[in-house]
C-alpha cells in the first residue's frame, strides 16, 4: 500500500490552465474519488499521476519518491481507462497477463497469476475469448484485472463505468469497492457522477476549474460544503441569504426561527429533506411559497416552490407526506434550523 | 416504390461494369492464350497448351520468381515505411497533418516516368547522391547506384508511398490512443509499444496494404525498365516484350494468365493468414 502526496501541481495547455496549485495528501489504502464537471481537470490530474503527462510545476510523491522524474512505464501504477483500452489483438487471458509478460515474468507464473486475477473478477471461463466477444461489464472486469496484474502501487480509474447502464454500473461499483477493500490498494477513481462518488469513496476531492474546491468524507462534503460551488454541485440544495438580528433569523422580512448566528447577512444552505411543508394558515414560522412542481421519485416526493424570485426544493418520503401539495397552492416552508449550513463568505 | 424489375436493373449495373471491364477482357485473354502464334499474322484460333508448356522454361521461372521477390520486398518495405511515417504524421497538429496529406496527394500527380527519371538522376554518379557523397569525402570511388535492384525498389517505394499512406491514414489518425497509453502504464517502454501493440493491432491493415502493393508492383513496367538492369526486369516487361516486340500475343496472354494466378495465390495466402489469425 502506498501514500501519495501532491504538492503545488500546475498544468497548462497553451493559455488554458488545467490544474492550478493542487495540493493533496492521499493516505495508504484510501479510496479517493476525484469528482467534478467535465473539463474541471480531474482526468488531467490522473494523467499526471500515471505519468502520461507531466506537470509544469510541483511534485507528485509516492511513498517519498518523486514520480515526476520517473517515466510512465517505470511507475507501476495500474490504470483503467475510460475507453478501457483493451488490446484487441489479444484474448482475455493474454490481456490480463500482458504486464507480467512485459516485466519478464516466466510463462508459468504469468499464467497462474492471470488465472488468479480472472477468478478474482469472475471471468475464469472466458479466458480464451477475444475481447470483442465480451459484454461491456465483462470488458470492465478484464480492464480491472489487467491493471492489477503487477500488484500496482496505486490503482487509477478514469470514469470506467460512464458507458454502462445504471444497473450494471451500480453492480460494478459494489464489486470494485469490495475488490479495493480486499486488496487494500490505494485507489483514485475519477467520476462526474456524485452518486457514484458518494457510494465508493472514503474521501471525495471536488475539483472546479482546475482547483480543489473541497476534500473530505462523503458525509462532510454533503453536510458541510465549504463553498457555494460544492453546495450546489453535490445533491439538491437550497441556498439563500438570511438576516440575523439578535438571534432571530428572517428571510425577506419573514421570521423563520431563532438561531445563534452572528448579526448580519449570511448565505446559508439547507438540504431539501430538512424542509417541511405546512398549510399557509398554520401558526408555524416559515417562508410562504407557491407550489410550482410536484414529482414522484419513487420512495421520495419532490416539491418545488417559489417565493419571490427564489426557488425552494423540498423532498419527503412519499409515505410521510400527509397530503400531496397541489400545484398553484400556497404553503409555508419550515426550516430545520439545526441543519442549516452557513457558507463561508 | 421501386418495382422488382427496376431493382434488378439497378443491381445489374455493377455486374455490367464488371463484365465490361474485367470478365470480358479476361475471357478474351484466356481464349487467346490457347491460340497458336502465326508468324505472318498475330495468331490463329486454336486450342492447344503449347503456350502454357513454356511456363516451365528457365526464363519464365526465373522471371516469375524475380517478379515475386521484387514485388514482395517493395510491398513489405513501402508498407512498413509508410506505416511508421503516417504514425508520426497522425500525431502532429491538425495543421501539419493537412500539410503532409496534401503533399502526399500531390505526389500522386507525378507520373511513373517523371519519378523514374528523377531517381535515375539522383542515383547517377555524375550528378546525384554518389557525387554528393564523394564531395563530402564519404565515398572515395563513387559509382552510379542506378540501374540496380535497389534503384528499382526505391522507385517502387516512391510510387507506392502515397497509395499506402492514403489507405492507412484514416485508421491511424482516428485510432484510440489510450491503447498505447495503457501499454505504457502496464510497463511497456515507448519503442516497445510500437512492436508489442501498434504493429500487431494494425496487422490486418498492413497485410491488406502489402497485398494491394504486391499485386500493383507485379504489374509495373516503367520502374524496372528505367531503374533496373535486364536482370531486374520483371514478368510485365517479359509479357510486353513477348506480345509487342515478338508479336507473340498467345504466349503473352498465357503469361498474363500466369501472373494473375500469382496474384490470386497471394490473395489466397493473405486470406488464409487472416482466417488463421481470427481462429487462433
Amino acid at each position: 500500500m502506498s501514500a501519495l502526496t501532491i504538492q503545488n501541481v500546475q498544468k497548462s495547455f497553451g493559455d488554458t490552465v488545467a490544474l492550478s496549485d493542487i495540493n493533496l495528501d492521499i493516505r495508504s489504502g484510501e479510496f479517493i474519488c476525484l469528482l467534478g464537471a467535465s473539463g474541471c481537470g480531474k482526468t488531467t490530474l490522473l494523467r499526471q499521476i500515471a505519468g502520461l503527462d507531466f506537470p509544469d510545476q510541483g511534485s507528485i510523491m509516492l511513498d517519498g519518491e518523486d514520480l515526476v522524474s520517473v517515466a510512465c512505464h517505470q511507475r507501476n501504477i495500474g490504470m483503467v481507462f475510460q475507453s478501457l483500452a483493451l488490446f484487441p489483438h489479444l484474448n482475455v487471458i493474454d490481456n490480463v497477463g500482458y504486464a507480467l509478460e512485459i516485466a519478464g515474468v516466466d510463462k508459468a507464473t504469468c499464467l497462474t497469476r492471470s488465472q488468479e486475477l480472472l477468478d478474482l473478477v469472475g471471468l475464469t471461463d472466458l479466458a480464451k475469448r477475444r475481447v470483442s466477444q465480451l459484454s461491456g461489464g465483462q470488458r470492465q472486469r478484464v480492464a480491472i484485472a489487467r491493471a492489477l496484474a503487477t500488484n500496482p502501487r496505486l490503482f487509477l480509474m478514469d470514469e470506467p463505468f460512464s458507458a454502462l447502464d445504471a444497473g450494471l454500473r451500480e453492480h460494478l461499483q459494489l464489486e470494485v469497492k469490495k475488490l479495493q477493500q480486499s486488496l487494500g490498494v490505494t485507489t483514485i477513481f475519477v467520476t462526474h457522477d456524485q452518486r457514484e462518488a458518494m457510494a465508493l469513496a472514503d474521501r471525495i476531492i471536488i475539483l472546479n476549474n482546475g482547483k480543489v474546491e473541497q476534500a473530505g468524507t462523503p458525509s462532510e462534503i454533503y453536510a458541510q460544503p465549504k463553498t457555494e460551488f460544492v453546495a450546489e454541485f453535490i445533491g439538491e440544495n437550497n441556498i439563500f441569504e438570511v438576516e440575523s438580528v439578535k438571534g432571530k433569523l428572517s428571510y425577506q422580512g419573514a421570521f423563520i426561527g431563532n438561531h445563534n448566528l452572528a448579526d448580519g447577512t449570511h448565505k446559508i444552505s439547507i438540504r431539501p429533506e430538512h424542509l417541511t411543508l405546512h398549510p399557509n394558515d398554520s401558526k408555524t414560522d416559515g417562508i410562504v411559497a407557491e407550489v410550482t412542481l410536484v414529482r414522484s421519485l419513487g420512495a421520495m416526493l419532490e416539491t418545488e416552490l417559489k417565493s419571490g424570485e427564489a426557488i425552494f426544493v423540498q423532498t419527503a418520503l412519499t409515505m410521510d407526506q400527509s397530503a400531496t401539495a397541489q400545484i398553484g397552492s400556497t404553503l409555508k416552508i419550515k426550516l430545520n434550523l439545526n441543519k442549516i449550513w452557513v457558507l463561508p463568505q | 416504390m421501386m418495382g422488382r424489375f427496376q431493382t434488378h436493373l439497378v443491381g445489374g449495373y455493377p455486374a455490367l461494369l464488371l463484365g465490361l471491364f474485367f470478365i470480358g477482357p479476361l475471357a478474351l485473354m484466356l481464349g487467346v492464350s490457347f491460340f497458336e502464334r502465326d508468324p505472318m499474322a498475330f495468331f490463329n484460333p486454336a486450342f492447344q497448351f503449347e503456350n502454357y508448356e513454356k511456363f516451365t522454361s528457365k526464363r519464365v521461372v526465373v522471371t516469375t520468381m524475380r517478379s515475386i521477390t521484387q514485388a514482395s520486398v517493395a510491398a513489405a518495405l513501402v508498407s512498413m515505411i509508410t506505416f511508421t511515417t503516417i504514425l508520426i504524421v497522425s500525431d502532429l497538429s491538425r495543421r501539419w497533418q493537412t500539410f503532409w496529406i496534401v503533399l502526399m496527394l500531390s505526389l500522386l500527380c507525378l507520373s511513373e516516368v517523371i519519378i523514374g527519371f528523377a531517381w535515375a538522376i539522383v542515383l547517377s554518379e555524375p550528378s546525384g547522391i554518389p557525387k554528393l557523397l564523394h564531395t563530402l569525402g564519404l565515398w572515395d570511388n563513387p559509382r552510379s547506384l542506378s540501374p540496380s535492384f535497389w534503384a528499382v525498389q526505391i522507385g517502387l517505394i516512391n510510387i507506392g508511398f502515397s497509395v499506402v499512406g492514403l489507405m492507412i491514414y484514416p485508421q491511424l489518425a482516428g485510432r484510440d490512443r489510450s491503447i498505447e497509453e495503457a501499454a505504457r502504464t502496464l510497463g511497456t517502454p515507448p519503442l516497445k509499444v510500437f512492436w508489442k501493440v501498434l504493429l500487431p493491432n494494425y496487422g490486418p491493415t498492413l497485410l491488406i496494404a502489402f497485398l494491394t502493393m504486391f499485386v500493383y508492383f507485379l504489374g509495373v513496367y516503367v520502374m524496372p525498365v528505367m531503374l533496373g538492369t535486364p536482370q531486374d526486369w520483371n514478368m510485365t516487361v517479359l509479357i510486353t516484350d513477348t506480345a509487342i516486340q515478338q508479336f507473340n500475343l498467345p504466349l503473352g496472354a498465357a503469361l498474363s494468365i500466369g501472373m494473375m494466378g500469382v496474384s490470386l495465390l497471394a490473395l489466397g495466402v493473405v486470406w488464409g493468414i487472416n482466417l488463421w489469425r481470427s481462429r487462433s
